[in-house]
């Protein structure tokens, strides 16, 4: 079942070559991962994917609808978008922040039912904050924030997860346990779109590839084909090692001097 | 902690405050004849002095202070900015223009609250349209451009107090820092803030999102820029209202939602009804102090709400964590 598809799709971003069109079906039990340097326009096409900006040309289509008019609330009920960035400027509690994710499920006099809780603590539980839920946002670590943030959209349940950087802050423990969590998501038929800068994150947990080069071009395919050495060098202007790991899978890692 | 019992203590201290303001003054009424009053028992000069003089005054004192209060949280919320409060935006300035003009015109009474009335509104559409530019809209732009706009509001209120006639500047610096001396009418006041309520609430957790910042709000599904507008006209309109009804008063608009905040959290659902009753009950207690404290002469309000509650917030704010 396709749960969002672009056509022709095209965004700006300013001071870069015009990009190539973007055409994909991100179809559910998928796993996406965004692969380029920086600037390349990865969080402006997660976020134009979520509906917050237009693309400068093309169609997203969401459940088969045009994005451009669906209403606001019925895009938050089928995608969650995890910012790169988190920001709190008033004091509020860590099941208070998982809370906000049931926001679009609930019309304007509800209050949160048990059943949210639920949804909530659950969330909690599956990035290792249970035992928080009643602590501050602003006395958390930066990784606590981002596992947080991850356990907002998971009570957001989506059909659709927009991650951006999903493991931005995390030590190696929680990069694995939310990435698995992620995992299990699409086992249960959501998609994950995530963009990513650890290129064998990528290899062990998408199985298709976008990647965006700086000159504006896009490759699109599935991941084991896409990641070759001389492509991924082209991608970051980086000389790169393939090594192999015991189980046979690629890693790579940057050259420590440039040739 | 509790919503439903927050909401009671709260709306038992407003009862108590109210109960104070009738009872104190230049006339003692003991609590017997006060509760004669209040049943109808009585109708000799106890009922005069409570029902005629203080309580419609305590009413006005309870609906400004609520008014601010919600106003301020409001603004907060809007701007992501714990130091806004509901006159950040200039609009105490423009109020003040035109209330100082029109006493300087030789008017009194309604026509000064009407003139002030105007000078919020008008000030509040200079923001507005300018804050709307030519390119887009952010809280940063917005806050900027009132400040700004307040700025010049405020030289222009000292140009006027520069120009006037000695006699003239009592009064004028009385309006200035908030007076409730002349306020009697208290039922606009009062059906502006259950309307501002009404309005509000259903919005409460459209609010707690958006106070996450304008994209995290989008995302869960918040039409944000609508939510912004209503937000700043509606907060606009309350404190016009207020600012009709006793002038400028400081403080309570900035401080009520913080002290709030500290002891019972930022869920706005919680936090509005709360801002309304605490505010009410702060000016409430304040213009009583301010028309006792140095009896026969009365102070400005506005006076009385900063000495109350900078010890106050300071308090909490040193004990919380």
């Amino acid at each position: 079942m396709t749960v969002l598809e672009t056509r022709g799709l095209r965004i700006h971003i300013p001071g870069r070559p015009p990009g190539a069109p973007l055409d994909v079906r991100l179809e559910a039990g998928q796993r996406w991962g965004l692969l380029g340097p920086n600037g390349v326009g990865k969080t402006t096409l997660l976020h134009t994917l979520a509906g917050l900006r237009s693309p400068s040309a093309g169609e997203i289509l969401l459940d088969g609808e045009p994005l451009a008019v669906t209403a606001r609330r019925r895009i938050a009920r089928r995608v969650a978008l995890l910012f790169q960035e988190q920001h709190d400027s008033f004091p509020a509690t860590v099941m208070e922040t998982a809370l906000i994710g049931r926001h679009p499920h609930l019309r304007a006099w509800d209050l949160e039912t048990p059943d949210d809780y639920a949804l909530a603590g659950g969330a909690l539980e599956r990035v290792n904050m249970a035992n928080l839920a009643d602590r501050q946002v602003a006395t958390l670590s930066g990784g606590e924030r981002q596992r947080l943030a991850v356990a907002s959209v998971l009570t957001q349940d989506p059909a659709l997860y927009l991650l951006d950087e999903p493991t931005n802050h995390l030590d190696l423990r929680h990069q694995v346990q939310v990435l698995e969590t992620f995992r299990q998501e699409a086992d249960r038929g959501r998609v994950v779109c995530m963009s990513l800068h650890d290129v064998n994150i990528a290899a062990g947990h998408c199985d298709r590839l976008v990647l965006m080069f700086p000159d504006g071009h896009l490759e699109t395919g599935d991941t084991r084909a896409m990641l070759e050495r001389p492509r991924l060098e082209r991608l970051y202007g980086q000389p790169l090692q393939k090594l192999t790991a015991a189980d046979g899978t690629p890693v790579f890692v940057p050259e420590a001097r440039s040739r | 902690m509790n919503a439903f019992r927050v909401l009671a203590t709260l709306a038992l201290l407003a009862m108590a405050a109210l109960l104070v303001a009738m009872a104190v003054g230049s006339i003692h009424v003991p609590l017997g004849a006060l509760r004669r009053v209040i049943s109808g028992a009585d109708t000799g000069l106890y009922t005069t002095v409570v029902m005629d003089l203080r309580l419609p005054r305590a009413l006005a004192a309870f609906a400004t202070g609520g008014l601010l209060a919600v106003a301020g949280a409001l603004m907060q919320v809007l701007l992501r900015n714990p130091l806004a409060d509901p006159y950040v935006l200039g609009l105490s300035g423009g109020a003040a223009v035109a209330a100082l003009v029109a006493m300087l015109a030789g008017l009194a009474g309604v026509y000064v609250s009407g003139a002030a009335f105007v000078g919020a509104l008008f000030s509040t559409l200079v923001v507005f349209g300018l804050a709307h530019g030519t390119g887009s809209w952010t809280p940063t732009r917005l806050l900027l451009t009132g400040v700004v706009v307040a700025a010049g509001w405020g030289a222009t209120i000292n140009f006027l107090l520069a120009v006037s006639p000695t006699a003239e500047l009592p009064g004028m610096l009385y309006w200035l820092m908030g007076d409730m001396a002349h306020a009697r009418e208290w039922a606009p006041g009062l059906v502006v803030l259950l309307g501002l309520l009404v309005i509000c609430l259903p919005l409460g957790r459209s609010l707690n999102v958006l106070s996450r910042g304008a994209l995290q709000a989008r995302a869960l599904g918040v039409r944000v820029r609508a939510l912004e507008w209503s937000v700043y006209i509606t907060a606009s309109l309350a404190t016009a209202v207020a600012v009709t009804m006793a002038g400028s008063v400081g403080f309570v608009g900035l401080v009520v939602p913080h002290m709030l905040r500290l002891v019972i959290g930022s869920d706005q659902r919680l936090l509005l009804p709360a801002s309304a009753l605490l505010g009410g009950t702060l000016l409430v207690l304040a213009d009583t102090l301010a028309r006792t404290m140095i009896a026969p002469e009365q102070l400005p309000v506005g006076v009385i709400t900063a000495l109350l509650g900078v010890p106050t917030f300071l308090y909490l704010l040193y004990r919380s964590r």
